[in-house]
């Protein structure tokens, strides 16, 4: 966020009030107001699961959630996990390791808050392993659903805007003001916005007539009029006779879909699906499934189909966020009249005011700041290939900072992903036997993050990188041996 | 009506006048240069001066103060104050030439590295009740009252709370405020004057010795004090002038190509290090200056003034690395935003060690790409300018702002020049009426440079009757403003 250092004002020394003066609170709440909305359009996406996550029979010790989170100034050093918990019977749980100690264990049935202190200094990165807690070790078909993970940020004083101007252009108004957008800018640029780690590329069903999981996950409706939007490109199998959809699931319901793809590809797939069910806030359960209804049953097809999603998670619908209006300008040197002057002042102190309520309404994009969940999968191993897919931490590009904390090599990708030469050399931890038609992974636009080997934590300056520009979609990929441990954005 | 003089030098903190028979009248001069010809109000300024022609017996030396007083009837109003530059002495005609220069000689001596200014205004409006103090934690004041306050000046509007300050400052609250400006130890005279030629204004000394800064809507002034006559007749209003030279001066520019050099705060980073290799002793403390190469946002430490471990590399010889702990070393440091001086003391009972590595981290402000902005009328027959490049414009709001007060001010003047007596009171500054019937109707002039001689004025002035006053605009007041009133640019 381009944020103007803001002017102040002073009574009783003629200070002229100027267009300039105008122009930079203007500018601010104009950027203040975008970035309440836009920049926190996927946020948080911070459940997306990479396998079925809600119902399981595995046994005592089965990952439920892994993450890390890295201590920030003005953080409260607590960890607080929001979920759901149906045990199997009395004596299941969810187990909680917090830098290496175990916590309380999560036994009580429905939904729940837990709340956790750590210890450690800024800079630091904390993991945080959640998992199932079966002591009779018998397999228990509960359901364990993890919604957020985070720690709470200090409260940021809210200064009170002035009254409305009409005719007094006194200092403490005016003052006002720039108080306020400097209270919401540290509200905002404070807040991380963590990388989900989501599905990039995937190798799909190898078979023809099968139904196949393709990703499920959590979204959370942050605006009025979010939509849950899937963007794609999918590649059929090329099976003869085969009819290939995609069916998407809301909460458990099919919803949309698809399809039917033939031919080549790839396809785009495109989905905006309606939440006007739910409630500002809430979250819902998602589900994209791959259903192919034709062909010969059981068939190995020569080459799997596969698929690059390139977005997946809440975002405005087709009319855009409710940007406010902008408000008026002013010209230099010439006499507006007071009701033209008045209405640029009050102009501006309307989207403050906006700005102020959408936060406070909307308290949890802005006072945590979100865990990063880590890739693996149940068995504990951190394993980006065994899945046939490239996972990787993704977000849509708003601010201007990265943190990213892991071990080397990790690239900042983005551009789209396209299957490249056939390989069988068990790249990036592909198993070579399980996927006999491996593809490379080719991406658009790579940069190194962190290199091979090394274990730290890098600030990336997005402005840095050329070709990066705001909006863009971006994926951090770690390559073998890597491994993503924090990752979080910020727009400052 | 007798006309009275008075000339004094300080030697040691008391004045010792002159008698009427050790001196010859003193040539004082007191003004605003105009930087290129028809840039009015964007920097110009020009340290007052004396030369005074004094028996060669007089103890004057080079350092001593200087006054001079003019007045009728014994009544003196000071018109020169400042330090004695050179003193040359002639032995043939037993006389000695004594010159002198005024505050903002000593402004020019004066290095300074400040901290960072945020968006602050240039200059800040001094008042009886503003904090000019720079050690005030409550400091607010901007990077000119910073200059002025560090070079010995004390606000005239507080003067009996300063009786003794070497010189007084009053400053108008600025138009404009840098997105971040900064003294980086050069030159505070020309630093403050860069600062007027970015944001608009001018400093300059007033003949009662006052340094002023003006900004650049407030020169037309409000009502003019007296009108200079061609035709007179004297009175308390009127003052008959003789040897009037209008000089028309084309306008400055019709085009403005200002370059812009934004600035972006990074997050935290190494700074700067340095890699001493020095012993210190025990007991013993060392200093250290890290000169940044970009000015700092903030510098990281444990708690203010005090710098992280991660900071020091120290070792004692037997290769040890020197514990970050006061049984050990101590630090202190003193930070601005383009240098940090850390003071390590060994606070070892016995042991040397080594100061391998220093390191100082924290927000650089980083220059982007220069980019420029064009102000002003797009025709290619323009009388077009380029504006130096400077790094305290640093978006394009504030260049557009400069522009259109260049324009402003800029456009096509007329200087005058013309002698007449002086007049107590009447300073550089200071607006006035010409009535000077053979070139039409009466003028609005702005006093710019005098010479004083003999209680004689040697005057330069420039028109200002086309340019706003500060009633036009609407200010920042408690009071409402409902009638007509223009926007600032």
């Amino acid at each position: 966020m381009d944020f103007r250092e803001q002017p102040t004002f002073r009574d009783g020394v003629s200070q002229i009030i100027s267009k300039g003066d105008h122009e930079t609170l203007r500018y601010n709440a104009i950027a203040l107001d975008r970035a309440s909305l836009v920049g926190r359009a996927w946020f948080p996406n911070n459940v997306e699961h990479l396998m079925a996550p809600f119902a399981s029979s595995d046994k005592n010790g089965e990952w439920l959630w892994s993450g890390a989170q890295l201590i920030l100034p003005n953080m409260v050093k607590q960890i607080t996990i929001n979920g759901y918990l149906q045990r199997y019977n009395g004596n299941d749980g969810m187990r909680v390791t917090i830098a290496g100690t175990s916590q309380t264990p999560i036994t009580t049935d429905g939904a729940f808050s837990v709340t956790y202190s750590i210890t450690g200094n800024v800079g630091d990165v904390i993991p945080i392993l959640v998992q199932k807690y079966s002591p009779s070790g018998s397999p228990g078909y509960g359901q364990y659903w993890i919604d957020e993970v985070y720690s709470p940020l200090a409260a940021v004083s809210m200064p009170t805007l002035g009254s409305a101007f009409a005719g007094t252009y006194d200092a403490a108004r005016l003052n006002s003001l720039p108080a306020v957008a400097q209270a919401l800018y540290t509200r905002i640029s404070r807040t991380p916005m963590p990388l989900s780690p989501g599905m990039s590329f995937r190798y799909l069903a190898a078979k023809v007539v099968s139904d196949y999981e393709v990703l499920s996950g959590t979204i959370r409706k942050n605006n009025s009029n979010d939509v849950w939007r899937f963007t794609a490109q999918y590649w059929p199998h090329q099976a003869a006779g085969a009819t290939e959809y995609l069916d998407f699931y809301l909460n458990g319901a099919l919803n949309t879909i698809r399809g039917p793809y033939t031919g080549t590809g790839p396809h785009t797939v495109t989905a905006a699906i309606s939440l006007s069910s739910l409630s500002v806030g809430a979250y819902a359960r998602i589900e994209v499934r791959q259903r192919i209804t034709a062909g010969a049953t059981g068939s190995v097809v020569p080459t799997p189909s596969r698929i690059f999603v390139y977005q997946n998670g809440t975002e405005a619908d087709g009319g855009g966020y409710a940007y406010a209006t902008p408000p008026p300008t002013l010209t230099g040197n010439v006499a507006p009249g007071q009701t033209a002057f008045d209405a640029a002042w009050n102009g501006v102190r309307s989207v403050l005011s906006g700005v102020t309520n959408r936060l406070d309404g909307n308290a949890a994009l802005w006072n945590r700041a979100y865990a990063t969940r880590h890739v693996y999968v149940m068995d504990g191993q951190v394993t980006r290939g065994k899945l046939r897919a490239w996972y990787a931490h993704a977000t849509t590009r708003v601010g201007d900072t990265l943190v990213v904390s892991g071990t080397g090599p990790i690239s900042l990708c983005w551009g789209g992903v396209t299957p490249g030469s056939k390989t069988v050399d068990g790249k990036d931890g592909s198993d070579a036997e399980e996927v006999p038609n491996y593809f490379e992974r080719k991406d658009a636009n790579s940069v190194t993050v962190i290199e091979g080997g090394k274990t730290e934590t890098r600030t990336v300056f997005l402005d840095s990188i050329e070709g990066l520009f705001v909006g863009d979609r971006y994926y951090l990929v770690a390559g073998q041996g890597g491994q993503v441990n924090y990752a979080s954005e910020f727009d400052s | 009506m007798t006309a009275t003089l008075e000339v004094a030098y300080n030697l040691s903190g008391a004045w010792i006048t002159l008698t009427g028979g050790q001196y010859q009248y003193p040539t004082v001069t007191a003004g605003i240069d105009l930087p290129q010809p028809g840039a009015l109000g964007f920097g110009g300024a020009a340290s007052s001066t004396c030369e005074v022609v004094t028996k060669d017996d007089v103890p004057i030396v080079a350092d001593a103060l200087l006054r001079v007083r003019f007045g009728y009837d014994g009544s003196n109003v000071q018109v020169f104050r400042g330090v004695v530059e050179t003193v040359e002495k002639d032995h043939d005609s037993g006389s000695q030439t004594v010159k002198a220069s005024g505050a903002l000689a000593q402004l020019s001596t004066t290095r300074l590295f400040s901290p960072l200014f945020e968006r602050r205004r240039a200059a800040t409006a001094t008042t009886a009740a503003s904090i000019e103090d720079t050690t005030n934690a409550y400091y607010a004041g901007g990077p000119i009252n910073y200059s002025f306050w560090n070079a010995g000046g004390r606000p005239s509007a507080q003067s009996a709370s300063y009786p003794t300050a070497p010189w007084y400052y009053a400053c108008d609250e600025a138009v404009i405020a840098p997105r971040y400006a900064w003294f980086a130890g050069e030159d505070s005279a020309a630093e403050t004057n860069n600062l007027c030629q970015v944001v608009g204004g001018v400093i300059f000394q007033r003949l009662d010795g006052t340094v002023v800064y003006k900004h650049p809507l407030n020169l037309a002034g409000g009502t003019p004090l007296l009108t200079f006559s061609t035709t007179g007749p004297n009175s308390a209003s009127v003052q008959t002038i003789r040897a009037l030279k209008p000089q028309s001066i084309a306008a400055f520019a019709e085009r403005l190509d200002i370059p812009v050099t934004p600035r972006r705060v990074e997050r935290e980073q190494l700074l700067k290090d340095m890699t001493p290799k020095e012993l210190i002793a025990a007991g013993e403390t060392k200093t250290y200056t890290l000169t940044l190469d970009q000015p700092a946002r903030t510098i990281l430490y444990t708690t203010a003034p005090y710098l992280p471990q991660q900071c020091f590399v120290l070792r004692y010889q037997n290769g040890v690395a020197v514990p970050y702990n006061a049984a050990n070393f101590t630090h202190t440091t003193s930070a601005s935003a383009a240098a940090i001086t850390i003071s390590i003391t060994n606070t070892h009972a016995t042991a040397p060690f080594s100061v391998e590595k220093l390191s100082v981290w924290g927000q650089p402000l980083m220059p982007n790409p220069a980019q420029s902005v064009k102000v002003g009328t797009a025709a290619t027959t323009a009388r077009a300018r380029t504006q130096n490049a400077s790094p305290l414009i640093q978006d394009k709001s504030h260049a557009e702002q400069l522009g259109n007060l260049q324009l402003l001010l800029g456009s096509a003047r007329t200087l005058y020049t013309f002698q007449a007596p002086y007049r107590t009171g009447l300073d550089v500054g200071d607006v006035t009426t010409l009535h000077a019937p053979r070139y039409g109707s009466d003028r609005t002039i702005l006093l710019l440079k005098v010479s004083i001689n003999a209680h004689v004025c040697d005057w330069t002035a420039v028109d200002v009757t086309d340019l706003p006053r500060l009633s036009d605009y609407y200010v920042v007041s408690t009071t409402p403003q409902t009638t007509a009133k223009k926007v600032g640019y």
